[in-house]
């Protein structure tokens, strides 16, 4: 004789227990989203502000140490007998003043054996001082150098301040 | 009283339209949906659990579940009842994990257990279904888990070939493999086996996927 290999006949949902898990499973629905459920949209959707909080505060905090670092003060003028990095150099303190006529006052004492140029050029070095160089007329020291240029003016115009 | 010819009722609706009418959120088209098959996916149950009453807490949940994953679940055929076996299978699949799911999801909403007349009226027949069902799912437990499904699907819950390819998502060709290859292995393990067995005292075997 061998065990049987059909279940048992199917059996209604009893009826009143039918009723109470539908309307506890509509009562759950209800509890929950009425949204159709895609794929953990909430929790995307929480990546994603938080993602653009992050990006919104390094800016402003980026923002704001551009806006607010203190600014590095010029200490040093450096006065260069001639037009390239490698020649004498006389420093000064920086203070207050154009940093092409304190070049120029103090030229002809520290290159005594020098002609004193024309006019010179204020170029902003690498390090952040001023490094003040004699320039013949219409040429371009500071870009010369690969500097930037500081600005420009004459010892004569700077003479009659 | 004579109905309106103009008017449809939710009841009325297909399965297609109340699935439509439940992506965009409407609970009680599912509620319909629900009460239209639950019995169903409720005897489906049993036949793999050989109980009554967790057959009730897993049909609960896979509606749920069903509910949940509504909008990335189109349906593929006129009746949601593949869709809806396939879900509860894959509900089976992880019952461990899904019944404590699924209790957790209910638990704020007691169920009055004292208000079941009905079910008292047959409870011994219940019993007796439930001894017989332990009984075959001892045999049917040797089956590999792959033929359990399509048997269980296509022989005990009379799903078309079809209908158990959509629920299972693999090809018709394939459904029809496994089921003659269960349903003779099934044969086999039957024909080994006398009808009454220690069936009290072997526990359910139910495989547990726990990925």
């Amino acid at each position: 004789m061998s065990a049987p290999i059909t279940p048992p006949p199917e059996r209604d949902f009893p009826a009143g227990r039918l009723q109470q898990r539908k309307e506890q499973l509509v009562s759950r629905i209800y509890g929950g989203t009425a949204a159709p459920a895609r794929h953990h949209p909430r929790r995307i959707l929480v990546l994603a502000a938080a993602f653009a909080v992050a990006g919104v505060l390094a800016a402003a905090g980026y923002a704001g140490y551009k806006l607010t670092r203190p600014v590095t003060p010029v200490v040093t003028i450096g006065c260069y007998e001639s037009d390239s990095l490698e020649a004498n150099t006389a420093v000064l303190a920086a203070g207050s003043g154009s940093p092409v006529a304190k070049c120029a006052g103090i030229y002809a004492s520290a290159f005594p054996n020098a002609q004193r140029p024309a006019s010179f050029a204020a170029c902003l070095l690498p390090s952040g001082s001023v490094g003040v160089f004699p320039r013949d007329a219409g040429s371009e020291t500071c870009k010369n150098l690969g500097l930037s240029d500081l600005h420009r003016t004459s010892a004569d115009q700077s003479r009659t301040k | 009283m004579a109905s309106d010819p103009y008017r449809t009722e939710v009841g009325d609706l297909s399965d297609r339209v109340l699935w439509e009418q439940a992506r965009k959120g409407d609970g009680s088209a599912f509620g319909v949906l629900f009460e239209r098959h639950a019995g169903r996916i409720y005897n489906y149950y049993f036949r793999r659990t050989a109980d009554w009453a967790l057959a009730e807490d897993l049909t609960s949940t896979a509606f749920l579940l069903a509910w949940r994953s509504r909008g990335r679940a189109p349906l593929q055929a006129e009746s949601a009842l593949p869709l809806l076996f396939g879900i509860a299978t894959n509900v089976l699949r992880n019952q461990r994990r899904s019944r404590r799911r699924g209790r957790e999801a209910f638990a704020r909403l007691p169920l009055e257990r004292a208000e079941e007349p009905d079910f008292a009226e047959d409870a011994s027949t219940r019993l007796d279904d439930e001894a017989a069902m332990r009984q075959l799912l001892r045999l049917f437990a040797r089956l590999p888990r792959r033929e359990q499904d399509v048997v269980a699907l296509c022989d005990w819950s009379g799903l078309s070939y079809e209908d158990t390819a959509l629920a299972l998502d693999i090809p018709i060709g394939t459904v029809r493999s496994r089921l003659a290859r269960g349903r003779r292995r099934l044969r086999e393990l039957a024909s080994t086996s006398g009808p009454e067995g220690d069936v009290d005292v072997v526990p359910l075997r139910i495989e547990v996927n726990e990925q």
